[in-house]
């Protein structure tokens, strides 16, 4: 009832007395920071949050508001880089050290398709060099990110459209990284339904632009077959590249693949007999892996989506992986965790892993020393579901 | 009110649609011939009671429940939506052009709280819970009531948020032609004739291209011109509609057939490729009987009054993207959908006491399938379509009494009623089990009038639910899932409605009013894209609706103000709680200004819209917006002349949506009166 009180306060005036804006003061970081893409949990806006990877980790939200759900966040050193997907298709690239108020340049990351490039990320590798991964075209695009015009943005493109798998329209790249002066690039190969077929990763040799072909012995497609279909995730340590494969939907299927860039060679690392006792067959429930994060060659995570039945909401386990000899083992020690929705796990550059929380009742992120496997300070508070966790470093 | 009209039963609406489909003149043709006969027995028809309806007008003008005759709205709106947009208390929500599905806001709850009747009978559909306000042309419409505190006596309204009732015409006197023209290639034309005595025939058609400018995003040919204003491509609507009605006494017949075709513009890339279109097809049946009968017990007298409707409609939509272009794959999708009704009400009116008592009974299904989708049928590809059926069952009973005393300055009304629906969803290949909802509610509304010879004064409380749609209550059987725990949202509203006669010439409308509802739906996805509908806790909703119009010969004047407050309350979504309701304009304020000289009327309308948040967690805040519209008129004798402009300043904002508004729009008309 107190809401009559202010009706007729505001009926007296005859002015509406809503309308303040939500912008916060223009934010700079100063030191090596987090930054996180949040989305609402009806999907109809997102928004941006930063704060410092060391001590007081308090966010900082309200930051690149958008009325749409579909964005990521591309890091390289002090940049963030916000990337709109699905029928945004847009780039702007921002110096966090001077703030996200007003962007250095804007610019469509659809250069010729007919549908939208649906751009998942942004790989970079040197200050005038990167590589648009787009789930909606058969096309990488080679950038500058440099360019102060659209005209020097685009350098070339890459074409993929040999992975589209037949009657689909696109390769659907998920994701892709960069070893050794080659570009690593991750397709999903869904069919025009959507459901999952062989997985690739194409290799390209970047100073060229030339596809490598990492079985010669063999005709049909170059790149690197994968064991776990549906891939969602590629990552790079110490040349070797950890790719998770989500499965499909209702099925026990997915994993974690290791692949060697030098031999190319793939080793499963997690499969469907895993973690047996993650499963319930007889309720429709399985787990997937969605996730990988690296820290050394004996120690990786992974999330492990434990899919209950269609009912059930979605939650989550944290596996830890010896990358070397494959011993398996689920996270044990965070109690705090447990029956949480994990929808991004990130490594910073302490080695503390960092664990994005989606459940729309109390969404965060927590910090797990790697050393203990224990929780390293308080829980990030954010306003929305973490996305996506990304980092950025002050030179 | 329930219009009368007369049905002769068919049994197999199927086979009735197929036959009106392929051979529209022989069923014509037969209904005449049959009602011409039956007409030939009896040479009464329903004569409206004049002096009655003047006085039934008067009393019930004002915030709580109005009602609004034909000529408020005929030769000066363009449809519907156009003519509620004026309205105290009441929003409009259409995104984009001429046929795109227009919703309505009353008393700030959103439009799927607010439920559109036709003749009486729900105009929303089960599936979605959508209906579309300018289904039926105004040339169709011979009253619109509108209800916002229940009033069940008047209006069935138990609605949260309100209740529009759009009355059709029973039947023509004389025949009348109209002819509109406007922008975008806008053209519009009705007929509307009586055939024989008892049997008439109205026939509409409006067509637009939708061409306006639009600041595409991405243009196809060049997506680095970020929103380049482009002619938007691919917009084109076109509507075609015939209604027959035929009277007999007490009885009325309405058959009308409606045949619908919109293409889906690529609002983001404005592509040349791009051929998506939703086609719509619709026959509606409907039998209805008023009767009135005087009788004498114990020397005393009183009235009763029965009406009755039994309604059947069955739609047919299309939905087809051949090239892809709108979603991420190919789509030729068809939706069929029926809905059968059946409603008594019968009132008795004795002395100080009037008593009421309304039963009604209906079936809804829902059919789809998805034609370029190979697994649909089998259904097992969970992100992809699945064929599914649905059906809802439902019935109602209400009881009423209302009393007032002797002087007849004070009512009290009081009405119960309850709702059982039972609702089920199978999948189309039958496999696997149906899921099953089935809920039951009681509600009631209870109001205490005081009236005065200058003074009316409503204090109400009307306890409302919304029931969930089927897709909210069964999702897609993919990736939004079902949820067999969703409840009702449900209110409860207090509210203070006030009508102060001045004079002849000024009278001020005020209302304030409460809500609290609960279980407020809403979708909810995880980070996998999967989602949900779920109970959200609590919304609470107060406002103030003022309107002071004045009027004399010449000159009259309308001023408006719509002033609410909300906010949510929610421990399930952090984003969620604390926030206003979204979707809503919390302040508006209208001037209506116009001046009637001889045969000219000049209308001016400003519109003053702010303080709207487009999402639910506030972050994104609505453009506020001052439009202008001007309407002209020049009646002589039979012949009307008119022109509408809207939005004069031609200001750009973003709609409810946060899509840039269609801008300014002309249109002229004409109505010739035989």
């Amino acid at each position: 009832m107190k809401k009559i009180a202010s009706l007729f306060i505001a009926a007296s005036l005859l002015v509406g007395c809503g309308g303040d804006d939500n912008k916060k003061a223009s934010f700079k970081i100063t030191e090596d920071s987090y930054a996180v893409q949040m989305r609402a949990a009806d999907y109809s806006s997102s928004q941006v949050a930063v704060g410092n990877i060391l001590g007081d980790r308090t966010a900082t939200d309200g930051l690149l508001i958008k009325d749409k759900s579909d964005f990521a966040i591309s890091t390289y050193n002090n940049y963030l880089y916000h990337i709109g997907a699905f029928n945004i298709d847009s780039i702007d690239k921002y110096d966090t050290t001077k703030g996200v108020d007003a962007a250095e340049w804007s610019y469509s990351t659809n250069y010729s398709g007919d549908d939208s490039a649906n751009t998942y990320k942004l790989v970079q590798q040197t200050e005038t060099n990167g590589y648009l991964i787009n789930y909606g075209s058969a096309k990488v695009l080679q950038v500058d990110p440099s360019a102060s015009t659209y005209e020097g943005f685009v350098k070339a493109e890459i074409d993929l459209s040999a992975y589209t798998f037949s009657g689909a329209k696109y390769p659907r790249m998920s994701d892709a990284v960069i070893v050794n002066n080659h570009l690593f690039v991750a397709m999903q190969r869904l069919s025009l339904d959507f459901s999952p077929n062989q997985p690739y990763i194409a290799v390209i040799d970047l100073d060229n632009n030339e596809e490598v072909d990492t079985n010669p012995q063999q005709s049909g497609l170059k790149g690197i077959p994968l064991s776990a279909t549906n891939t969602f995730t590629i990552v790079e340590h110490n040349g070797f590249i950890y790719a998770t494969g989500r499965g499909d939907y209702g099925s026990d299927t997915g994993g974690l693949d290791k692949i060697d860039t030098t031999t190319y060679a793939v080793t499963a690392l997690i499969g469907d007999t895993s973690f047996p006792e993650l499963n319930d067959p007889d309720n429709n429930t399985y787990y997937h892996v969605r996730d990988v994060a690296v820290v050394s060659d004996q120690l990786a995570y992974a999330t492990l989506s434990i899919e209950a039945g269609w009912p059930n909401p979605n939650t989550s386990k944290i596996a830890i992986i010896n990358p070397s000899s494959g011993a398996l083992s689920l996270l044990n020690t965070v109690s705090e965790i447990d029956g949480k929705e994990i929808s991004d796990i990130n490594i910073d550059a302490n080695d503390r892993l960092w664990l994005g929380i989606a459940n729309a009742d109390n969404p965060g992120i927590y910090v797990l020393d790697t050393d203990t496997n224990t929780l390293s300070g308080e829980f990030i508070k954010l306003e929305m579901p973490v996305k996506h966790i990304e980092f950025l470093t002050v030179q | 009110m329930i219009v009368c009209s007369f049905y002769a039963p068919l049994h197999n609406s199927h086979s009735i649609r197929e036959y009106m489909r392929h051979k529209i003149v022989i069923p014509l043709l037969a209904f005449w011939l049959v009602s011409h006969a039956m007409y030939s027995n009896a040479k009464e028809s329903l004569v409206l009671d004049n002096v009655t309806v003047e006085a039934h007008k008067s009393s019930l003008m004002n915030a709580d429940y109005q009602v609004f005759e034909r000529e408020s709205f005929i030769n000066r709106y363009q449809n519907l939506a156009s003519f509620l947009q004026q309205q105290n208390g009441l929003q409009v929500q259409q995104a984009g052009g001429l046929g795109n599905p227009a919703l309505i806001s009353i008393r700030g709850a959103n439009s799927s709280q607010t439920t559109l009747l036709i003749n009486g009978i729900k105009a929303n559909n089960s599936q979605f819970g959508g209906y579309d306000l300018n289904t039926i042309p105004l040339n169709q419409i011979e009253a619109i009531e509108i209800s916002r505190s229940g009033s069940s006596f008047d209006l069935a309204d138990q609605a949260i948020g309100g209740t529009i009732n759009i009355i059709t015409r029973q039947g023509e006197e004389r025949p009348s032609l109209s002819i509109n023209a406007g922008s975008e290639k806008t053209y519009a034309t009705s007929f509307s004739s009586p055939l024989t005595s008892g049997l008439s025939v109205q026939l509409d058609h409006e067509q637009s291209a939708n061409d306006y400018d639009f600041p595409v995003p991405s243009p196809i040919n060049n997506p680095q011109n970020r929103d380049q204003e482009q002619t938007l491509k691919n917009a084109e609507f076109e509507r075609s509609s015939i209604q027959l009605v035929q009277k007999y006494k007490d009885i009325a017949a309405r058959i009308r057939y409606n045949k619908q075709n919109k293409n889906i513009p690529d609002y983001f890339r404005n592509s040349d490729k791009n051929d998506a279109f939703l086609s719509q097809e619709d026959l509606t049946l409907s039998l209805q009987g008023e009767h009135s009968f005087d009788h004498k017990h114990n020397k005393k007298e009183f009235l009763s009054q029965h009406n009755w409707q039994l309604f059947h409609q069955t739609s047919d939509e299309n939905y087809q993207d051949k090239q892809g272009v709108i979603g991420l794959g190919t789509d030729n999708d068809k939706f069929v959908q029926s809905r059968s009704e059946a409603q008594w009400q019968s009132k008795l009116r004795l002395q100080q006491w009037q008593f009421l008592a309304q039963a009604s009974v209906f079936e809804e299904r829902y059919t789809s399938k998805y034609l370029d989708d190979s697994d649909s049928f089998l259904c097992v590809t969970p992100q992809g379509n699945c064929d599914q059926v649905a059906d809802q069952q439902g019935n109602k009973l209400l009881l009423g009494s209302r009393w007032s005393n002797n002087k007849h300055n004070q009512q009290v009304s009081v009405d119960v009623y309850k709702t059982q629906t039972s609702s089920q969803n199978q999948l189309r290949n039958k496999q696997g089990q149906a899921e099953k909802d089935s809920q039951s509610f009681t509600g009631y509304n209870l109001k205490y009038s005081v009236l005065t010879t200058n003074i009316d004064t409503h204090f109400s409380i009307k306890k409302s639910n919304r029931h969930p749609s089927l897709f909210q209550l069964f999702g897609d059987r993919g990736l939004l899932l079902g949820n067999p725990d969703l409840e009702d949202e449900r209110s409860i509203t207090y509210s203070i409605d006030n009508l102060y006669r001045i004079n002849k010439q000024n009278q001020v409308n005020s209302a304030i009013f409460y809500r609290e509802l609960e279980n407020a739906i809403i979708p909810v996805y995880d980070s996998r894209g999967i989602g949900r509908y779920e109970n959200s806790k609590e919304a609470y909703l107060s406002g103030i609706e003022l309107q002071w119009k004045y009027q004399n010969d010449y000159f009259y004047n309308q001023v408006s103000a719509d002033i609410y407050r909300s906010t949510t309350v929610d421990n399930k979504v952090k984003s969620f709680d604390d926030q206003q309701i979204a979707g809503i304009y919390h302040n508006s304020f209208s001037l209506i200004t116009g001046l009637n000289i001889q045969r000219h009327n000049l209308e001016i309308i400003n519109q003053f819209r702010r303080d709207l948040y487009i999402d639910r967690s506030n972050l994104i805040q609505g453009d506020h917006n001052h439009i202008i519209d001007v309407n002209y008129q020049y009646q002589y004798k039979q012949l009307s002349l008119g022109a509408r402009l809207k939005n004069l300043a031609d200001i750009k904002y973003n709609d409810f949506t946060n899509r840039p508004a269609t801008r300014r729009q002309w249109m002229v008309f004409t109505r010739y009166d035989f």
